[in-house]
């Protein structure tokens, strides 16, 4: 800025407010990125029983919590101060609603390190470790893919991302039967079985997770808003004669 | 001498409007935790399928209300408290739409109710479960829809037996014998922890409230874990 003037120029400001959405943008990638690592991090944690990893991916979601409520804060000065339009505004509120599905995605790969803690010495069925470990690898590709979609603003991948979590979730129905064909040959107990079905659970939300974030980054580049599946069905429900459905 | 008027009515006016159509959701949602509770106890499908059905609308709401949040955004600019509203009316139509997911767990479990009841004990506890999570909503639901802090504070500040009341249901689900055993269990936790989830939400929802008002942003921490 020209020492010679005490206000920024109209086209500094703008400047400045890009530069900013580019730096919560990146600060939104870099959340998400953090928390993609601790899918293989939690599912190794798992499948080795190496309690002091556990520890660690316990203590390290703090970090997580930290940068998720300053992206937040973040967010709402861009809206008040820069009072944004049209793609700014989207990407602002996409941000906004992304840092709490990543936020609660690390809670869950928390979720399982505390799991693995009350399963510790377990041997686990090789059927259900290798289960374990695809449900890790897919739930790890989803948050990949939509991570890739919103950093590069790819609409088509992010609306990919629901049909793909059909894999995980058939992959993880046949997880809980294995849990119950394991328990009835008496291999696990039921302590053992209720326990492995929530770090299933776990997983399976990771994926929901992915398809929000889908969601959301399809809004911030076409300004299309989620139809949920029920909305739609509602929709669809209307005679006729109610007139034409609310495009939202 | 006049009496002050806003400067901009409409935009006023629909601030209102969007007040009272999350509250009418916030009453749909209600709506449905008492059919889960319903299904929950009896194992209706009937009730189950209108269940299902009325999600359907509360969707529908939670969707249509999102785009008039963001076109209030960007037509009106807003700041400070209105701005506050939006953005947390944003947040809360989140939190209204998952518990009534969540509610629906339950609900799906219908086909498994014979099962799900087997074991007295754990039904019982699953029962009272249902109500501890459906109270703490409405109690959070009151205090959003009284702009409250006080009805906020206490929600936040009362601690939830429906934690306690889910891992007594944990311990009791994990001495069931029996071929069944883990069927039962595993369908009962499923039930419990969305009832456990329903009561979380709640508290969230006060939380929220208390940021709408007092602008004071340490509140959003309560929904961190």
């Amino acid at each position: 800025m020209n020492a010679d003037r005490e206000h920024p120029t109209m086209a500094e400001i703008r400047t400045n407010f890009h530069a900013e959405l580019d730096a919560l943008r990146a600060d939104t990638v870099r959340l998400a990125a953090m928390v993609t690592e601790r899918i293989p991090w939690g599912t190794e944690v798992l499948l080795t029983g190496n309690l002091s990893s556990a520890q660690e991916l316990i203590d390290a979601d703090d970090d997580l919590d930290v940068l998720s409520i300053e992206v937040e804060e973040r967010c709402y000065q861009a809206l008040v101060l820069q009072a944004p339009m049209a793609r700014d505004l989207r990407a602002i509120v996409t941000a906004l609603r992304l840092t709490s599905e990543l936020e609660r995605s690390g809670d869950l790969m928390v979720n399982v390190a505390k799991g693995m803690r009350r399963l510790y010495g377990l041997d686990i069925d090789p059927k259900l470790r290798g289960l374990i470990s695809r449900m890790g690898e897919e739930a790890q590709r989803l948050m990949h893919v939509a991570i890739d979609s919103y950093a590069e603003g790819d609409a088509a991948k992010a609306a990919a991302i629901d049909d793909m979590d059909d894999r995980l979730d058939t992959l993880h129905k046949e997880y809980i039967q294995a849990i119950f064909e394991c328990h009835r040959e008496s291999s696990i107990d039921l302590e053992a079985g209720v326990q492995l079905a929530l770090i299933g659970r776990y997983y399976e939300r990771i994926g929901d997770h992915a398809v929000n974030i889908g969601e959301r980054v399809r809004y911030m580049v076409t300004g299309w808003l989620p139809e949920h599946t029920g909305a739609a069905r509602a929709a669809a429900r209307k005679p006729q004669s109610e007139g034409i459905a609310d495009p939202t | 001498m006049t009496a002050a008027r806003p400067l901009r009515p409409g935009y006023a006016a629909e601030l209102d409007q969007l007040r009272l159509q999350v509250e009418l959701m916030a009453v749909r949602v209600d709506e449905n935790l008492e059919r889960m509770r319903d299904v929950l106890t009896h194992g209706d499908r009937d009730v189950a399928a209108v269940a299902l059905a009325a999600d359907d609308d509360i969707d529908d709401m939670s969707v249509s209300l999102t785009g008039r949040c963001y076109e209030l955004l960007a037509r009106e600019q807003p700041v400070a408290t209105d701005l506050r509203f939006i953005v947390s009316v944003l947040r809360v139509l989140g939190e209204f739409e998952r518990v009534g997911d969540l509610a629906l767990r339950v609900v799906k479990l219908a086909p498994d109710h014979d099962l799900i009841r087997s074991n007295p004990p754990t039904f019982a506890l699953l029962l009272a479960l249902a109500d501890a999570a459906v109270d703490r909503y409405r109690a959070a639901q009151r205090a959003w829809s009284a702009t409250s802090v006080e009805l906020a504070i206490e929600v936040i500040e009362t601690p939830s037996i429906a934690g306690h009341l889910e891992e007594r249901l944990m311990s009791e689900l994990l001495v069931l014998q029996g071929s069944d055993a883990a069927a039962v269990a595993i369908r009962s936790l499923v039930a419990g922890k969305s009832l456990e989830r329903i009561a979380d939400h709640a508290g969230i929802i006060a939380a929220r409230l208390l940021f709408l008002v007092t602008g004071d942003a340490g509140h959003l921490a309560h929904e961190v874990r």
